[in-house]
């Protein structure tokens, strides 16, 4: 669908987009060579890399590292601009056995499949017990356990950058609302619930006079199932499979619990903050606050109302805040952020390990092909990017978050960019980060379930309902 | 000795001029069939390679039950076929309640609910296919008899019909998506109103995008009809109408009596054409809304390509057979009228 993004959705903006689709055309030219061994120098190290950056940034890039130790050259080997294409293109290429590119950026959603097929190397067994203690002891958890085999917790890729999705608004029309810096210091680490949130929404909507109160992405897309709902019904203790243990399977033999009364409410709080007339509103709930046009909103179409001032509160990931609160957009002085409100907090929540402030989790993973004939030379860059000094000049240079939850305290990350100043919000996000239940099944699971989300919120069928039919379709999925 | 025993070279070259003219005779004496499908034998040599052993293929694997990735196929035999005509594979169709309609998961009776019963990639295509092709057929014809006159501008009024026609689907998807988006469509809430599409949500309902990729397909390929449709009405011998002027025939009993009946086998050809294409419609669904909300078979085709191919090789040999279906009956119908 035109506009849809992929996957996390997290890093593309319409200039990126259109940056990449250039790129990855270079990419095609340049390589012919998606399929591995050709081109390129026969001793660098060859990394699978995303389209735009290696495009943009790809010498500063090989200069950092170099900086930081790595003798070996590195080529930086494009993939598909789009997402779902270049976990197809790495897929063939691993499964044909091929050895190049020696290292792949994976996205956090496809390494547990990629591990279940037995397509990418152990690093357990690959890096050193100290340097596998530094990612246990230093790194964002939740992040980090996308890259773990669940059955044996072995780490299979190394966190390269993450991308939590944090609740942005508008401190112009709060202001209007008699809001000032103290209630947006607070705001900015002290997530509200989505009752308290809703009436602030709505209040301030009503001072300011703008259209909408609330705008975010609820599309029939992934999405909508790996993010949005999920947040939502996290964020009042509900969850897909039985809680946060069960996110990566064992397929068939995990609970479905979506028909649970905690996720039909977190979906009749979607549909009363669309419709006032709403017959099962939840009370206590500002309703009309959002409009019915979230149901065909993605990233970018969500975003556009916020960006003209047309909007209170926006639910985004942290590309929106560099593009919204840049100087020739809304600015930082009129831009902030808070984490994700909630229903319940996490000791009520119902399904062990969800409940209070969640944020769905993007990111991607650096990732070892078990058949590189430069294996060590690739460790060299993994270790590399273990370094602080590479995580910080990868935010520095394309804005890319560093994966340790440390380095948001520092003095250069809060120096950097737009992004810089919301650094709080955006670790409080990290620390509680709700990741997608990928499994080798995800893909339908996916779609059924973003269907499903979208209906309710569009008044097509009522939350039971939905729900209900949702329980026996993933149901019938996980016994396949 | 060697000499002795091996011919010399003159004499295999009067062997080998031996064969060429036996062959060269034998070629000579077959009689006007055999000479025609001699001719024609590069031809099913070509077909063969591209057409019939990629579908060959398909069938074979659709015999096997691969998930991709996971493990080595196994051979299921017809289980697909099976699964797939009882409704057991809705789960692998993202978006489709069901392949055909009639078999729920949920025990509803879809006739009773559009939606329901749009959701079965084999309705989709069918009601897709039916309307557009009608549609067309009957735009094309008109286009097709306007531009079979002379008149001044005609070159204008060709050009303008065609230009359709000519824009990539991509950018004729991406035209009707922004005409019927929330953001900046100016056509939803008109239509809205009328009651002719949804109010809200419009490009994921189903029947209203279904309606609307119906109407972008109209709106493109009615030239492609009027063109084939022309080529037809331009080798009419211009003479017969001269003759019906001359007694009396009005311009209604010319079209009855002379176009339409001389126009017939070309049109037959030119529906062929558009219902093998309209019965693979994707890319138009794709860039207006989305293979889950309009689910046609093709789109079934890709969506479950990368999760389970012999169930997507099912779907595609199903999807062949029934264009083959279609084109045997429409071969079928011309040959007995005799117009091949």
């Amino acid at each position: 669908m035109p506009g849809k993004q992929s996957d996390n959705g997290s890093r593309v903006s319409r200039r990126n987009f259109v940056k990449a689709a250039g790129a990855s055309g270079a990419a095609v030219s340049m390589a012919g060579c998606i399929y591995g061994n050709s081109g390129g120098s026969s001793d660098a190290v060859v990394w699978g890399f995303d389209p735009t950056a290696a495009d943009e940034i790809g010498d500063d890039l090989k200069q950092l590292y170099a900086d930081n130790g790595v003798e070996a050259d590195i080529e930086l080997r494009p993939g598909d601009s789009e997402t779902g294409a270049r976990r197809d293109n790495y897929q063939r290429l691993l499964e044909a056995g091929e050895s190049e590119p020696d290292i792949f950026m994976m996205d956090n959603g496809w390494v547990n499949v990629f591990i279940q097929q037995g397509l990418i190397a152990n690093l357990s067994e690959e890096l050193d017990e100290s340097e596998l203690q530094t990612v246990e002891d230093d790194y964002f958890t939740g992040f980090t356990d996308t890259a773990r085999a669940p059955s044996s917790g072995d780490l299979y890729g190394l966190p390269m950058y993450p991308d939590f999705p944090v609740m942005q608004y508008n401190k112009a029309h709060a202001r209007e609302a008699g809001y000032g810096e103290s209630d947006f210091e607070t705001w900015a680490t002290e997530p509200k619930t989505w009752q308290e949130w809703s009436q602030l929404t709505a209040e301030i909507q009503e001072a300011a006079d703008v259209e909408y109160g609330f705008t975010t992405q609820w599309d029939i897309y992934v999405g909508t199932a790996c993010c949005t709902f999920n947040e939502v019904m996290s964020s009042w203790g509900g969850a897909y499979f039985g809680g946060r243990d069960n996110l990566f399977g064992p397929v068939g033999e995990r609970p479905v619990t979506v028909n649970e009364q905690e996720t039909i409410d977190s979906l009749r709080m979607m549909r009363t903050f669309v419709d006032e007339d709403y017959d099962n509103a939840l009370e206590g709930y500002a309703s009309g606050i959002m409009p019915s046009d979230v149901t065909q909103w993605v990233e970018e179409s969500s975003r556009a109302p916020m960006a003209e001032g047309n909007a209170v509160m926006h639910r985004n990931w942290p590309y929106a805040i560099g593009n919204n609160a840049a100087e020739d957009a809304l600015g930082v002085d009129n831009y902030g952020t808070m984490p994700m409100p909630y229903a319940v907090p996490e000791s009520e929540a119902a399904q062990p390990g969800t409940g209070g402030t969640t944020s769905a989790l993007g990111g991607w993973h650096i990732v070892l092909n078990p058949n590189s004939e430069r294996k060590e030379e690739a460790l060299e860059v993994i270790r590399a990017t273990m370094t602080d000094e590479v995580s910080l000049g990868l935010f520095e240079l394309w804005g890319w978050l560093p994966p340790k939850p440390e380095l948001f305290s520092s003095d250069r990350a809060a120096e950097t960019g737009v992004v810089g100043n919301y650094l709080d919000t955006i670790r409080v996000a990290g620390e509680n980060t709700m990741p997608r239940p990928v499994t080798e099944v995800w893909s339908n699971q996916s779609t059924v379930i973003a269907e499903a989300a979208n209906e309710v919120v569009a008044g097509e069928t009522s939350a039971e309902q939905a729900m209900n039919d949702l329980q026996s379709s993933l149901e019938e999925i996980e016994q396949q | 000795m060697a000499a002795e025993t091996q011919p010399d070279a003159t004499t295999r070259e009067s062997r080998k001029s031996g064969a060429l003219v036996t062959l060269t005779r034998r070629i000579e004496n077959l009689g006007e069939t055999g000479f025609a499908y001699l001719l024609l034998t590069p031809v099913f040599v070509l077909l063969g390679t591209v057409a019939l052993y990629p579908l060959l293929r398909t069938f074979e694997l659709s015999l096997y039950q691969n998930l991709v990735g996971l493990g080595e196929a196994e051979f299921v035999g017809i289980e697909n076929y099976v699964s797939l005509f009882t409704g057991d594979a809705n789960r692998w169709l993202p978006g489709s309640t069901t392949f055909l309609p009639g078999v729920s998961v949920n025990g509803t009776f879809p006739f009773v609910h559009l939606n329901g019963l749009l959701r079965s990639a084999l309705a989709v295509t069918l009601i897709f296919t039916l309307v557009s092709v009608f549609f067309e057929t009957l735009i094309g014809f008109g286009q097709a008899l306007v531009l079979d006159q002379d008149f001044r501008g005609r070159g204008w009024v060709r050009a303008a019909i065609i230009i359709p026609w000519a824009i990539p689907i991509v950018i004729q998807g991406m035209i009707f998506f922004l005409m019927f988006h929330p953001q900046t469509g100016f056509l939803t809430e008109i239509l809205a109103q009328w009651g002719i599409v949804a109010q809200t949500n419009t490009l994921n309902d189903t029947a209203s995008s279904l309606l609307i990729i119906t109407v972008g397909d109209i709106w493109k390929t009615s030239a492609f009809m009027a063109l084939l449709i022309l080529a037809g009405l331009q080798s009419i011998d211009r003479g017969l109408y001269d003759v019906a002027e001359v007694a009396g025939a009005t311009r209604w009993q010319r079209f009855k009596l002379i176009t339409f009946p001389l126009i017939l086998p070309t049109l037959g050809i030119a529906i062929l054409f558009r219902t093998i294409q309209a019965m693979r419609i994707y890319g138009l669904i794709d860039s207006v809304s989305s293979c889950t909300v309009v689910p046609s078979l093709s789109c079934m085709v890709v969506e479950t390509f990368n999760t389970q191919r012999g169930l997507s090789a099912a779907l595609a040999f199903v999807t062949a057979a029934i264009i083959g279906v279609v084109v045997m009956v429409v071969i079928y119908q011309q040959y007995k009228s005799g117009d091949i």
